[in-house]
C-alpha cells in the first residue's frame, strides 16, 4: 500500500509540475516577470513629444502577442505619421507658393509642383530612425512604444531638387519666400551632414 | 477494515491527482478570459498605466554569462563575425561548422542586398496585428575561400565562435565568461547616432538553443536597418471607431556595407542586438 500511495504522491506531483508548466508561449512570456527595461508609466517622450525645427517626430504604440511584430507594427505606424505630416507640410508650401507668386491661374505648374512634393511622400520615408523604444509586457504580449524621428532636410533636398530640374518652375518659385524657408532648410540639413573637423 | 483503509486512501490520493488538473484548467480559462477581455476592450492608445508584472527574483548577473567579446565586440573585432554549432559534436567539429557557417555570413557583412516586404492587418476593435513578411539578403561579396577561428566558448550547450577572414589580422580576445549587466545598455532605449552609419535595434525572444534568439534579433536589426533607410508605407483603412481595419505595408530595398553588430544584451526572455552598418544604395 505504501508503495502504491508513494506512487500516487509522485505522480501528483508530476502532474501538478506539468499542469502548472502548460500554456502557450505568449503566456510564458508574460508569467516569466517583467523586462528591467519595462516601466510602468507611459514614456516620457511618448506624452510629450520632442520638438525641434530640423527633424520631424511621431510617438506611436502597437500591442501583439509578438515581441517583433508590435515593434514593427510601432514603427510602421510612425512612418506613416511622419509621411502624413510632411504631406501637410508640403502642402502647406504649396499653397503659399501660389498666393505668392499669383500662380493660381497657372494650374499646370501647380500641377507639377504637387507631383513633385507627392513623388517626394511616397518616396522620403528615407532616412527616419526609431530613435527611442521601451517595450512593456502586458497580458496580452507586449506593447512597444516608439519615437520615430525624420530629419526634414533631406526631404526638403529632395524637393529642391525636384523644382530644380523644372526650369520654369525654379524660376517662378525662386522670387518666394516659400524658397527661402525651404532654401534654409536644405543648408540647415547640409550643414549638419558635413563632416565636422 | 485495511481493504476500506485502502480504499479511503486511495480515493483521496486520487482527488489529490486530480485536483491540480482541474485548478489548472480553472486557473488557464481565467487567464485565458481575462486576457481576451482585456484584447477586446483595448483601446487605440495605450492604458494610461500598464499592469505590473512581478518583480525578477534572480539578478540577471547571476543566471547569464557569456564571452566578453560576444557581449561588447569593440573595434579591434570590427570585420570578424560571431557564428555558432552544437557542443553536442567533438570540440574540433563544432569548431570546423562554426568557422564554415561564418564564410556566408562575413560576405553577407561586407556588402549585402536586403529585400523587406512586409504587410500588417488590424481590426475590428482589436488591437492585435498580424504580420507577413519576406525578408531576403543577398551577399553582393563573395564568400571567402577560407575563414580562421579567432576565439571560441562553449555556453549552455552551444558554442559560440569568434570567426575572422582569411586575410584579417585580429589580435585574439581573452575567453572569460563575463555576466550580462543586470541594467540593460543604453542603446536597448535609445539608438546611437554616427557619422556616415546608421545603426539599428533588433529583439527576439531568447530560445532554448542560444544561437536561436541570438541570429533572430540580429537578423531583425538588419530588417530594422534596411526600414531605416528606405521605406515606402502604404495604409489601406477601412470602417471606423471599433469596425476599422486596416491593412499597411511596408517595403524596403537596400545595398549595405560593412554590417558589425555592436553590442548584444538580454534579459530573461528576450535578446537585444545593436547593429551599424554603411548605406550603399537605397531606392
Amino acid at each position: 500500500m505504501s508503495k502504491r500511495a508513494s506512487l500516487l504522491v509522485a505522480l501528483s506531483l508530476v502532474s501538478l509540475g506539468a499542469a502548472c508548466g502548460g500554456g502557450t508561449s505568449s503566456a510564458v512570456a508574460t508569467a516569466a516577470g517583467p523586462s528591467p527595461v519595462n516601466v510602468n508609466r507611459l514614456p516620457d517622450w511618448f506624452t510629450n513629444v520632442p520638438t525641434d525645427a530640423n527633424t520631424m517626430y511621431a510617438a506611436t504604440t502597437a500591442e501583439s502577442r509578438d515581441l517583433q511584430l508590435a515593434i514593427n507594427k510601432a514603427v510602421t505606424d510612425g512612418r506613416n505619421n511622419l509621411a502624413q505630416q510632411m504631406e501637410v507640410k508640403f502642402e502647406g508650401l504649396s499653397k503659399r507658393f501660389q498666393e505668392e507668386t499669383g500662380l493660381g491661374a497657372d494650374a499646370q505648374l501647380i500641377d507639377q509642383f504637387t507631383q513633385a512634393y507627392k513623388g517626394i511622400v511616397s518616396q522620403t520615408i528615407n532616412g527616419s530612425r526609431a530613435a527611442k523604444q521601451e517595450i512593456v509586457n502586458t497580458p496580452a504580449g507586449y506593447r512597444a512604444y516608439v519615437l520615430v524621428e525624420l530629419p526634414i532636410g533631406q526631404a526638403s533636398q529632395a524637393l529642391m531638387q525636384r523644382v530644380r530640374a523644372n526650369e520654369q518652375m525654379y524660376t517662378r518659385f525662386r522670387a518666394s519666400q516659400a524658397f527661402d524657408e525651404l532654401q534654409k532648410e536644405v543648408e540647415r540639413y547640409e550643414a549638419a551632414q558635413r563632416p565636422r573637423p | 477494515m485495511g481493504a476500506r483503509q485502502d480504499s479511503r486512501a486511495r480515493r483521496s490520493l486520487a482527488g489529490l491527482f486530480l485536483f491540480p488538473v482541474v485548478a489548472s484548467r480553472a486557473v488557464r480559462s481565467a487567464l485565458l478570459g481575462a486576457s481576451v477581455g482585456a484584447l477586446a476592450c483595448a483601446p487605440a492608445m495605450p492604458p494610461a498605466m500598464p499592469p505590473a508584472a512581478p518583480a525578477v527574483a534572480v539578478p540577471l548577473a547571476e543566471a547569464f554569462e557569456y564571452p566578453a567579446w560576444f557581449l561588447s565586440p569593440g573595434p579591434a573585432l570590427a570585420g570578424t563575425v560571431t557564428s555558432f554549432a552544437s557542443v553536442g559534436l567533438r570540440r574540433a567539429a563544432a569548431d570546423s561548422v562554426a568557422v564554415e557557417e561564418a564564410r556566408a555570413r562575413i560576405a553577407l557583412a561586407r556588402r549585402v542586398r536586403i529585400e523587406l516586404d512586409a504587410a500588417f492587418q488590424s481590426g475590428l476593435g482589436v488591437a492585435l496585428t498580424s504580420q507577413g513578411e519576406r525578408f531576403r539578403e543577398i551577399a553582393l561579396s563573395p564568400v571567402p575561400d577560407s575563414a580562421w577561428l579567432v576565439a571560441s566558448a562553449a555556453v549552455r550547450g552551444t558554442l559560440f565562435a569568434l570567426v575572422a577572414g582569411p586575410r584579417q589580422s585580429v589580435e585574439p580576445p581573452g575567453d572569460a565568461l563575463v555576466p550580462v549587466a543586470a541594467t540593460p545598455p543604453a542603446w536597448v532605449g535609445t539608438l546611437p547616432r554616427g557619422e556616415g552609419v546608421v545603426y539599428a535595434v533588433g529583439v527576439a525572444p531568447a530560445t532554448f538553443r542560444e544561437a536561436g534568439g541570438w541570429l533572430e534579433a540580429e537578423r531583425h536589426a538588419r530588417a530594422q536597418l534596411a526600414a531605416s533607410v528606405s521605406s515606402r508605407v502604404r495604409t489601406l483603412a477601412m470602417g471606423a471607431g471599433r469596425d476599422e481595419a486596416t491593412v499597411t505595408t511596408v517595403s524596403s530595398a537596400v545595398t549595405l556595407a560593412d554590417l558589425v553588430v555592436e553590442g548584444r544584451w538580454r534579459d530573461r526572455s528576450t535578446c537585444f542586438v545593436l547593429v551599424r552598418g554603411r548605406v550603399l544604395e537605397a531606392q
